[in-house]
């Protein structure tokens, strides 16, 4: 049974893994300070892009007539994709009792609620007159007019918004135990009455814990649908539309499984730099990695299934337009994007059937990188490659490269950046007490001098 | 950055709209409109009804019409610009009993009701001089810009949005009385915007009628 | 708002203290303008100007329209001038004018623009002895004037070819005051009618006029008749007549370079520069060999032995033609029973245009066209005497001259700088201009008297007998400017011209003779006002020309060999510079207007840029590319523009149109640069300039340009099997394309329907296009952007593929230079039954009317672009930037319309206003709008009626007939089942 268990966590005591945890939230460094400084200046130049961008119109963006959707839409759909993991590791996983998820869950769900913040952003940015975008909402309004419920894009509004909000409790719930008892350690003024207003007063007593398992299980089957059916949603954008190489069914399972893949490997990226600044080495081990690094497997293999079966279906539906888009993605104007993500989401991953590179910590943190910038570059060319190309041959265009968008696109990891930051700092971002549950329960020892909890 | 927006912000009415949206972001709550206010607000024109059977009124009287705060005062319910001369359709509607066509001749032939010319006012008012000395000063300014063969330059009290394309010859052949929109104008000394004139209140009356609701009515 | 009706007060009070009162009911714009004059962001108060006196004519609101006369060219195309408050804000071709009947070409509607050009000149200028304009009074410009003219020096007067009254006042003032009279213009007829007049009698020196509606065969030696040559909105029109007709004219294109006109016809021979005299030969010889001879049998003789030295296979060798094209064109001829040879355009003003000419005449002689096709009894008399200006420069480099009026025409652009014009005019004591521009000529001028636009000023034209076209101001002038006639009646000293006191009443004064020769029963005054409401006084006259002698012919055209190629092209490293005039900027005259430099050029869909066509062989051999900045010089002068790489332009041949380059003339003139094209033309002995002459150097200078091309993306005009423009072939069925055509057909099988069809009670709007009798000329587009106050993004802007055009005119190149494939397609939204922008738009800001429009809510757009990226036809345009119109542009804009902001979507409307105003009047009058009562912009401005609007719902309306034709399908429509309300018809096309 303890070898059982000890293989899930380094063979860590409860005391340990609370000593490292909470010395996560000790005074911050000058590094901190450094890092939450340039995420700060890096979102408000993203900032500073879109303002010049309302005020002398979105020409300032590459947009063009035809690819009216672009990089904003991109990052939209590589965000949301992001945000899946979290909610998948933490909900899915904890119904099927997976028990790799202990360590990494808590920092996986911090990322998916920062990341839908960051992803709920770009919507807004890509409108032509953002100061009207709340009449996507349904409000009442003297017009009498509401949204067209038929849209995709209003079905966005509310997936995103319900997967917000959902995800968020979520995660808040999970937390409070641990903040408990980082109000317990607790020195400074200031983060007693953080903790003690949002543990909301948990002693850990029985009932309390009970209750709090039960409403844990509650929302974890809440959340469960809403990783499958947000990113779904996010596919009808495409799916429901009639363009060549966007109008497929097989949409989305594809971008379910893509989002997954881009969100475990986000999960990887960050979890490795955490690890070894807090040391947290005998908390999340080799095992979780090799864990996490399947998962990737086995999502970049559907993925890459689906590559393959647009093509066939393009082929197969003997439909000249579909056939011309999906020569163009490999041998047209925009074939790096296709190679590039064909490269980083299909090639590279396999190298992980090979298990020495599973639980290379270097090497997976690279790796990560590149299916991250592989699965930017699969919205990239699903979104530009078929608006590029479609029925009209004299209305083809191209895209005009444009610096405000990259600096959009790179604001917003500085905005996603700087809410991590700020967590790994506020809130345990282990989850102290599932990782207890999944490590050897202290023995009682007289001779010990060490007091649990 | 902030001074840019501003800056914009101000040049253009376009912005208030987002200039609105982001005050209230930023929570501060831009004060809500007092109870008479509202009250006084739907009861807008002759028809004190509320618009849309008042599912609107929280939301739009609370933050679309506080636009009119920071927006085109113009666009405003109670809107009385000064008038270069002091017209009164009191003297002339109530007293003299006259008809409004007499002066506005192409309400009923036009899309636009436009305000009389110089010449149709010196029509009488070569010979009517005035009782009141006010009046008669009132009187003698028209007479001099005649003379100066310049147009009285008449401050627009119902001021409509470019993207609103309002056809006044179909609503006077419809039968719609000048009072249903512009209020109990015979007993305005100065002119005074009585109905807030937005889309759910044209809708509102356009419903009741059985008239078209088809956007491209309006819109083009 | 209030700015803009202020202006035009002050314009009033000028004209007042000018004298000149009429109109005068437009003294002050009505309450309309102030309150409803475009505006993009609602002002918070406005200010109305209510009328000062009243005129039961002129209601606020309510336009009024003007018939008059087009001066864009020589042809004479009635048209209307709708005033909105005494803005005109659009012109469309009057229906009822014999000559253009409706239609309208795109420089005819950018007329708008040069008349509110920001760039005219506002005031009378005076050059101070820094050489800066200031502006003066105009007494003071006439006194100084008066002044000049007292010394006994001789003076001249260049113009261009007057017309009508005006021509007359002129000759009547230049007597009077001393002055000689000389014409002219690049693009003359004189060569033709030199030759009508050698070949059909001495009496009938002019152009003849030509019926392409009669024609069964015509054969065209590289005239743009369907362009700008001679009168293309008549032309065009006659020549869709007989495409729409069960038997279409069968059009044989002999030229060195594809023109629009080439495009549509149905052979294109691409022959040798200078080589179609042969070939015209060739095919005379043929013809009389086929016992076509209907000449005098004295005259037959000669002529079979002055064509002796012609041999058919030589021919095809010099011109690189196949024997057969040639043999079929003289084959196609002799067989049928009428037909029209015709010679002209650009690539015809070669140093033996007038042999070309002659041959032409003979042959239509020996067809005997005459009185068939060609009719001389409508005779164009051709005014410009380059021979008289040419002498004219000589003299006053001879210092004989002191003084020179000049007109608008701008000689100093047009004539080559070889003819030493530029130097002659420096030698000048005094110059006076009265252009309305600053232009090349006009910066040479001491003293500018802006003379008024033709929208502004009285005049009539009267391009051929029994057609008195009147032009009428429509509107108080912009500026402080005079109308030319005014002028000239201020500056007279005789006693006969100074008893009218404006011009208006001379030309009343001309017309009581029209009036007398009309011979009809009203009075005059009535007389007059008919006139002026049809736009003019329009007989009919029939008789058929006696033919004259035929015997200087022989004599004066040199038809044997020895005169073959002008260009003396002897190997193929020879370049010839080919400057042809392009239905974008013609002879320049339209450069400054941003409407003209924003349309793109039907053949290379460039826009706002100046190019060279270069044949591909050639490009390779030099390593060029298109977009490569390349240096085309020599001797002369020297263009730097990028190169266009085609395969549809002789090897030996450079293609630059003609306009562009201006140094001064205007902002939008000027941003376009290469370089003036004229100026590459070397100096002759010859009567008429030639433009075809100029040898030049090809280099490939550094550098790329980015050209502002519509249809640049690779691939983008090839539709391959799409099927969006169709042509069906006739006499041939080509198994693959014909067959197709059949089943493709929306309108043979109506699908099965998945879904609940909409309702439409009352109407349901559609268009048909005839893509037959489409040439591509793009009328359409310009009427579009006048009509709906669409903006032009200017160059840079539509580099990065945003322009805003609703309407887009597509070129399709899907054969090769030899067997040519070209079709062109005007393609606006849909209006789609099943419209795919619908649904996706989250706000209903687009959504389906009960009148089956697809509508677009410009302020409840809040700009997702998901409706664009749906729209299957990609028709949708997006407001990336707001746009400004410097003032007084922004005067044209049409107040129906609202402009859009920045962040919204737009896209063709159908014109709803119209439809709005139509239904508006149909319910004054208690009725339903009748079948043709509207017309969108761009139905109206076609002048081939290839595009039908009506009512799909009424079985009985022109369009739902149309749309059950044989030919008609739509586009995409068996793919996608979007059931789109445009028809097109199949585009007819002889195979062989």
């Amino acid at each position: 049974m303890s070898t059982e268990v000890t293989k899930y966590s380094g063979d860590v005591t409860y005391h340990e893994v609370n000593e490292t945890v909470l010395s996560m939230l000790e005074k911050p460094t000058f590094g901190w300070y450094v890092l939450l400084l340039t995420c700060i200046c890096t979102w408000v130049m993203g900032f500073g892009c879109w303002i010049s961008m309302m005020i002398y119109g979105l020409g300032m963006t590459g947009l063009s007539h035809p690819i009216m959707w672009g990089v904003y839409i991109t990052n939209f759909v590589f965000w949301v994709g992001i945000a899946h993991s979290g909610t998948l590791i933490s909900a899915v996983l904890y119904l099927f009792r997976a028990k790799f998820r202990q360590p990494i869950y808590r920092l996986a769900e911090a990322m998916t609620v920062f990341a839908v913040m960051t992803a709920g952003l770009f919507p807004i940015i890509h409108v032509g007159r953002p100061w009207y975008a709340y009449w996507l909402m349904p409000v009442p309004n003297e017009r009498a007019l509401w949204p067209n419920f038929k849209s995709p894009l209003l079905w966005d509004v509310f997936a995103v918004s319900t997967y917000f909000t959902v995800s968020t409790t979520f995660f808040i719930v999970g937390l409070i135990p641990d903040i408990a008892s980082a109000r317990d350690k607790a020195t400074s003024k200031f983060r007693k009455l953080l903790y003690g207003i949002t543990s909301l007063g948990w002693t850990g007593n029985a009932k309390q814990y009970k209750n709090y398992v039960a409403a844990y299980l509650i929302f974890a089957a809440l959340a469960t649908p809403l990783v499958v059916s947000v990113h779904s949603v996010v596919s009808w954008d495409f799916a429901m539309s009639i363009i060549p190489g966007w109008h497929a069914t097989i949409f989305p399972p594809y971008f379910v499984a893509g989002a997954i893949f881009s969100g475990v490997a986000m999960v990887i990226t960050l979890v490795i730099p955490l690890r070894k600044v807090f040391k947290l080495e005998r908390i999340i081990t080799d095992f979780h990695f090799d864990a996490m690094c399947k998962l990737i497997l086995l999502t970049s293999g559907v993925v890459t299934y689906a590559y393959v079966t647009e093509f066939y279906v393009a082929w197969f539906s003997n439909n000249m337009f579909e056939r011309y888009q999906f020569w163009f993605r490999p041998f047209g104007e925009f074939k790096l994007a296709f190679w590039g993500m064909a490269f980083c989401n299909c090639m590279a991953p396999l190298t992980l059937w090979y298990k020495p590179f599973r639980t290379n910590i270097a090497y997976l943190f690279v790796m990560s990188i590149i299916i991250n910038i592989g699965m930017w570059l699969e919205r990239f060319n699903i979104i530009f490659t078929s608006l590029a190309r479609d029925f009209i041959p004299a209305a083809w265009g191209g895209y005009n490269f444009s610096w405000i968008d990259v600096g959009i696109t790179i604001g917003a990891f500085g905005w996603f950046g700087m809410w991590m930051t700020l967590f790994i700092k506020f809130f345990p971002s282990i989850a102290i007490v599932e990782v207890k549950e999944v490590i050897e329960a202290p023995v009682r020892d007289p001779h010990s001098s060490v007091h649990h909890h | 950055m902030l001074g840019l927006i501003s800056l914009k912000f101000l040049r253009n009415n376009r912005y208030y709209p987002f200039a609105m949206l982001l005050v209230l972001f930023c929570g501060a709550l831009v004060g809500n409109l007092s109870a008479e206010d509202a009250a006084g607000y739907q009861s807008v024109g002759k028809r004190a009804g509320v618009w849309n059977d008042g599912q609107a009124a929280l939301w739009d009287l609370n933050i679309i019409d506080h636009f009119h705060y920071f927006g085109p005062v113009a666009r405003a319910r109670g809107h009385k610009p000064e008038q270069p001369i002091k017209f009164s359709h009191v003297t002339h509607v109530q007293k003299n009993k006259m008809e409004c066509q007499f002066c506005h001749w192409t309400s009923a032939k036009s899309p636009y009701a436009a305000i009389p010319e110089v010449q149709t006012c010196m029509g009488c008012h070569s010979l009517i001089g005035g009782t009141t000395p006010e009046q008669q000063g009132e009187i003698a300014k028209i007479k001099d810009y005649y003379a100066k063969g310049e147009p009285i330059p008449w401050a627009k009290v119902h001021v409509m949005p470019d993207y609103v394309k309002f056809n006044h010859k179909r609503h006077v052949k419809a039968g719609v009385g000048c009072q249903e929109c512009h209020g109990q104008i015979q007993e305005m000394e100065q002119v005074e915007r009585v109905s807030s004139m937005k889309m759910g209140w044209c809708i509102d009356c356009h419903r009741e009628r059985g008239a078209n609701i088809d956007c491209a009515v309006c819109h083009h | 708002m209030q700015k803009k009706s202020l202006t035009i007060l002050g314009q009033n009070e000028n004209i007042e203290s000018e004298g000149l009162s009429r109109r005068s009911f437009l003294k002050v714009l009505g309450a309309a303008t102030a309150t409803t004059a475009v505006a993009c962001a609602d002002k918070a108060d406005q200010i109305i100007y209510p009328n000062v006196k009243g005129d039961a004519t002129q209601i606020p609101g309510v336009p009024s329209w003007y018939s008059s006369t087009c001066t864009q060219c020589d042809a004479g195309c009635g048209v209307n001038y709708k005033t909105y408050e005494g803005r005109v804000t659009i012109v469309e071709g009057n229906k009822s004018h014999p000559i253009n009947k409706g239609g309208l070409c795109a420089i005819g509607h950018s007329a708008l623009q040069d008349h509110y050009d920001p760039d005219r000149v506002r005031q009378p200028l005076e050059k101070d002895s820094n050489g800066v304009f200031q502006p003066i009074t105009w007494k003071a410009a006439y006194t100084k004037i008066k002044q000049a003219m007292v010394d006994n020096s001789k003076r001249a007067f260049l113009t261009k070819p007057l017309n009508g009254s005006l021509e007359k006042l002129v000759a009547e003032w230049s007597k009077d005051v001393g002055v000689e009279h000389y014409t002219y213009e690049p693009l003359d007829y004189s060569q033709l009618a030199k030759a009508t007049a050698a070949v059909y009698g001495a009496n009938y020196n002019g152009v003849p006029h030509y019926d392409f509606s009669k024609a069964e065969v015509v054969v065209n030696f590289g005239a743009d008749f369907l362009e700008t040559w001679i009168s293309p909105c008549e032309f065009s029109r006659d020549w869709a007549k007989s495409r729409k007709s069960k038997k279409p004219v069968r059009v044989f294109q002999v030229e060195p370079r594809l023109s629009l006109t080439g495009a549509n016809a149905d052979h294109h021979l691409k022959c040798k520069p200078g080589t179609e005299l042969l070939i015209a030969k060739a095919i005379l010889k043929e013809l009389l060999s086929r016992g076509k001879n209907n000449l005098p049998a004295s005259l037959l003789g000669e002529l079979e032995v002055s064509l002796a030295g012609i041999s058919i296979d030589v021919v095809a060798k010099l011109s690189n033609l196949k024997i057969e094209k040639i043999v079929s064109a003289a084959q196609r001829l002799a067989e049928a029973k009428t037909s029209l040879v015709i010679a002209g355009g650009a690539s015809a003003k070669t140093n033996n245009e007038y042999d070309l000419q002659v041959v032409c005449a003979l042959i239509n002689r020996v067809l005997g066209n005459v009185g068939q096709t060609i009719n001389l009894d409508r005779l164009r008399a051709v005014k410009s005497d380059f021979q008289k200006v040419k002498s004219l420069i000589a003299e006053i480099n001879d210092n004989k001259y002191s003084v020179l009026f000049v007109d608008g025409s701008n000689p100093l652009f047009t004539i080559p700088s070889d003819y030493k014009f530029g130097l002659a005019i420096k030698k000048l004591d005094l110059v006076v201009s009265f252009a309305s521009h600053l232009d090349e000529t006009t910066k040479e001028a001491n003293l500018v008297l802006p003379a008024s636009s033709s929208i502004e000023s009285w005049g009539d034209h009267q391009p051929y007998v029994g057609v008195n076209s009147l032009v009428q101001p429509a509107m108080t002038p912009v500026f402080d400017t005079v109308s030319l006639g005014d002028m000239l009646l201020k500056l007279t000293t005789n006693e006969a011209l100074k008893k009218f006191p404006e011009f208006q009443d001379y030309l009343k004064a001309q017309w009581q003779q029209v009036h007398a020769s009309a011979g009809v029963a009203e009075n005059f005054e009535t007389f007059w006002k008919k006139s002026l409401e049809r736009g003019g006084y329009f007989a009919e006259q029939k008789s058929v020309a006696q033919l004259g002698a035929l015997g200087a012919v022989i004599v004066t055209a040199k038809l044997d060999m020895a005169s073959f190629d002008s260009t003396k092209i002897q190997q193929k490293s020879d370049l010839v510079l080919l400057p042809y005039a392009s239905v974008k900027t013609f002879d320049g005259r339209a450069a400054n207007r941003p409407w003209m430099q924003e349309l793109p050029d039907p053949i290379t869909k460039i826009a706002w840029d100046t190019w060279a066509e270069i044949n591909t062989k050639t490009a390779e051999a030099k390593k060029i590319k298109t977009g490569d900045l390349v240096k085309i010089s020599n001797y002369y002068g020297e263009l730097n523009v990028p190169a266009y790489v085609t395969d549809h332009v002789d090897e030996n041949v450079i293609a630059v149109p003609l306009g562009n380059g201006h140094s001064d003339f205007g902002r939008y003139a000027s941003s376009v640069g290469g370089g003036n094209v004229y100026n590459l033309i070397p100096s002759d002995k010859a009567d008429h300039l030639q433009l075809f002459t100029a040898h030049v150097e090809l280099k490939r200078a550094l550098g790329k340009r980015k050209v502002a091309n519509t249809q640049d993306v690779k691939d983008s005009d090839k539709q391959g099997d799409r099927g969006i423009a169709r042509t069906t072939y006739i006499e041939t069925k080509v198994p693959g394309e014909h067959k197709e055509n059949h089943e493709e057909h929306g309108a043979h099988h109506e699908p099965e329907q998945m879904y609940i069809q909409r309702e439409h009670p009352l109407y349901q709007w559609g268009m048909v296009v005839d893509l037959a009798a489409c040439t591509g000329c793009s009328a359409c587009v310009t009427a579009c952007y006048a009509e709906n106050n669409i903006p032009t993004v200017g160059r840079k802007i539509m580099t990065e593929g945003r322009e805003m055009s609703w309407l887009r005119l597509e070129r399709y190149d899907d054969g090769t230079s030899e067997d040519l494939q070209i079709s062109f397609i005007p393609a606006m939204c849909q209006h789609c039954q099943n419209a795919p922008c619908e649904p996706v738009c989250p706000v209903y800001a687009t959504y389906h009317n009960e009148d089956g429009l697809n509508v677009m809510v410009y302020n409840r757009c809040v700009g997702t672009r998901y409706c664009a990226n749906n729209c299957v036809y990609k028709q949708r345009r997006f407001n990336w930037y707001e746009y400004e119109l410097p003032e007084p542009l922004d005067m044209q804009l049409n107040p129906e319309v609202m402009k859009r902001v920045a962040g919204v979507m737009e896209k063709c409307s159908f014109c709803v206003h119209r439809i709005k105003d139509a239904k508006d009047h149909a319910k004054d009058e208690g009725r339903l709008v009748a079948d043709g009562e509207v017309q969108p912009a761009c139905v109206k401005s076609c002048p081939t009626e290839a595009l039908v609007f009506g009512d799909l719902n009424d079985p009985n309306s022109r369009v739902s007939k149309l749309a059950k034709h044989e030919r008609a399908y739509k586009i995409l429509d068996h793919h996608l089942n979007t059931q789109p309300s445009v028809s097109y018809l199949d585009n007819l096309k002889y195979k062989a």
